[in-house]
C-alpha cells in the first residue's frame, strides 16, 4: 500500500471491485480497500440475480453459479400458488467466488487490493476531499492521499455518512431480513419461491432460492412501523418450522436492505457512492447485485475521466455518474419504488386473488417476455376494485 | 445505555445505516456504539433482524 493513489475504493464488493477494475483499465493507480480477511466473505445476500443484471460482465463463469433458475413461483396466504416458466430468467450465485474473482479482475488490471482495512475519516482541508485514513487490524491508521474516493461499503455507508453525505435510511422504509442456508432438504433446483402475504412476512416476502437440490437459501425481508427487534428471525424460524422442518440450519445471516431514496446520495465532491451505499437497488424485490454493477462501472469510468483531466469541474461529473447509470436504470428504480408503494397496502386477500389471476393468465403461458405493465392492466381488468391501487404506481 | 449481545450480532450494519447519531459503527468483525453519543432512540433495537440489540434500564436511570 502507498500513500498516494490516484483513487481510493472503500469496500471490495461488486460494486466497488467493479469502480476499481474500470479505473486501473484507464491506466490510473487505485487503491481497494476490503474489510474482511478476503472479498466475498461473509455472505450476507440471497444470490439471485437475473440474466440481464449480469450481461455487463464479459463472461459468467460455471464456478460462480450455484443453480439456474428457470421457473418462478408464487405462494399467496391461503397456499395458492402459481409457476411461471421463464427461459434463462436467472442465477442463484456463489457470492463467496463470484465476488472474490470480480476483485481479483480489479487487481489483474493493475489495483491494489488491502484486505483487512477499513476506510475511516477522510480530511477535507479545501474544497475537496483529500485523504482518508487508512484503518488496520493492528489498529494502526495511515492516511492515503488520492484525487477521487468510491464509497462502496455496502448499508451502513459509514465513509460517506462520515464525511457528511445525506443517506441516512429512515426506518419505516427499509426491509430488515434474516436468511439460513439451510441443508438436507428436498428442492427443485431450477425453481425460485416466494411466499407473500401480511401474516407470513408484513410489507415483504419470503424467499426459498435453491443452492442445490439438497440445500437453498431461505430468508426474509419485512418492514413497517410496528415491527420489533429480532421479529425477522422469529417468522423465519415460524416459516421454517411449518415449510421445512426436517432442515437443518448451516450459516445464518441477516441485513438492511435499503430503499431506493431518488438523487442526492450519489456524489459529494469528489466521493461517488455505488452500490448498497448510494442505496442503488431495486425497492421492490430487494435485488442489488446489477445495480452494483452498473454503478460501480459508472462511477468508475467517471472517476477516470475526472482524473485524467478530461473533466475538469468537479460538478460536470454529474453527467457521467450518477448521469450514465441513470440513463441505464433510473425508469427501473422509480417503478419498481413505486410498485413497493402499492405492494405495502395490499390485504392477504388481494394477494390470493393476485396470485388466482396470473395462475389463469399464465396457464401454458411462458413468462418471456412479459412486462409487468401488462400484467397491471390484466390484473385491473380482471378484478376492477384492485383499481384502487394504480395511483400508488402511476 | 444500549447493549450489544455480541454473541447473538452477526455484524450486518444495518443498525449503522439507521442511527442518526452515527453513534454506532462496524469494527473489524465487531459492532461498536459510543455511549456519549448515542440518544437512546430505540431505532436500531426496533430493527434488528435478530434482536441483538437492548436497552440496560438500570444504568439510564
Amino acid at each position: 500500500m502507498r500513500s498516494q493513489y490516484d483513487a481510493v475504493v472503500i469496500g471490495a464488493g461488486p460494486a466497488g471491485s467493479t469502480a476499481a477494475y474500470e479505473i486501473a483499465s484507464a491506466g490510473f493507480s487505485v487503491l481497494l480497500l476490503e474489510k474482511h480477511s478476503r472479498p466475498g466473505f461473509p455472505l450476507s445476500c440471497a444470490e439471485a440475480v437475473s440474466i440481464g443484471a449480469v450481461a455487463s460482465l464479459p463472461e459468467m463463469r460455471e464456478e460462480w453459479i450455484s443453480t439456474r433458475i428457470k421457473r418462478a413461483c408464487l405462494v399467496g396466504p391461503n397456499q395458492c400458488r402459481i409457476t411461471v416458466n421463464r427461459k434463462n430468467a436467472g442465477y442463484i450465485l456463489d457470492r463467496p467466488r463470484f465476488d472474490f474473482a470480480l476483485a481479483e479482475r480489479a487487481r489483474a488490471a493493475g489495483a491494489d487490493l488491502v484486505c483487512n482495512a477499513i476506510g475511516r475519516d477522510l480530511t477535507r482541508p479545501d474544497r475537496l476531499f483529500a485523504s482518508v485514513d487508512v484503518l488496520l487490524e493492528s489498529g494502526e491508521t495511515v492516511p492515503v492521499e488520492a484525487k477521487v474516493f468510491i464509497a462502496a461499503d455496502g448499508v451502513e455507508s459509514q465513509i460517506a455518512r462520515t464525511a457528511g453525505m445525506t443517506n441516512l435510511c429512515n426506518r419505516d422504509e427499509v426491509f430488515a431480513a434474516a436468511q439460513y442456508r439451510v441443508e438436507e432438504i428436498d428442492i427443485e433446483s431450477d425453481v425460485m419461491t416466494f411466499y407473500v402475504g401480511r401474516k407470513i412476512a408484513p410489507g415483504g416476502y419470503v424467499w426459498v432460492f435453491p443452492k442445490s437440490d439438497r440445500s437453498a437459501n431461505i430468508g426474509i425481508g419485512i418492514t413497517g412501523k410496528t415491527l420489533r427487534g429480532g421479529d425477522a428471525v422469529r417468522m423465519l424460524n415460524r416459516f421454517l418450522r411449518t415449510w421445512y422442518p426436517g432442515g437443518k440450519i448451516g450459516s445464518r445471516s441477516c441485513g438492511l436492505v435499503p430503499t431506493f431514496q431518488g438523487t442526492g446520495t450519489f456524489r459529494l465532491h469528489n466521493i461517488l457512492a455505488v452500490g448498497d451505499a448510494a442505496r442503488a437497488i431495486d425497492s421492490f424485490s430487494g435485488a442489488g447485485i446489477g445495480h452494483a454493477l452498473s454503478s460501480g462501472k459508472h462511477a468508475g469510468r467517471a472517476a477516470a475521466a475526472y482524473i485524467s483531466g478530461e473533466i475538469t469541474d468537479i460538478g460536470e461529473l454529474d453527467s457521467l455518474y450518477p448521469g450514465r447509470y441513470f440513463d441505464e436504470r433510473l425508469e427501473e428504480l422509480k417503478l419498481y419504488a413505486r410498485l413497493r408503494r402499492a405492494y405495502l397496502r395490499f390485504t392477504d386477500g388481494d394477494f390470493n386473488d393476485i396470485v388466482y389471476i396470473l395462475r389463469d393468465y399464465f396457464d401454458g403461458r411462458s413468462a418471456d417476455n412479459i412486462h409487468v405493465g401488462t400484467l397491471i392492466v390484466h390484473l385491473i381488468k380482471t378484478r376492477p376494485r384492485l383499481l384502487k391501487f394504480i395511483r400508488y404506481v402511476l | 445505555m444500549l447493549v450489544i449481545n455480541q454473541e447473538t450480532c452477526l455484524e450486518c450494519g444495518g443498525c449503522v445505516a439507521l442511527c442518526p447519531e452515527e453513534a454506532l459503527f462496524l469494527s473489524f468483525n465487531r459492532l461498536e456504539c459510543n455511549q456519549d453519543v448515542c440518544t437512546m432512540c430505540l431505532i436500531c433495537i426496533s430493527f434488528c433482524p435478530v434482536g441483538a440489540l437492548g436497552e440496560n434500564h438500570a444504568v439510564a436511570i
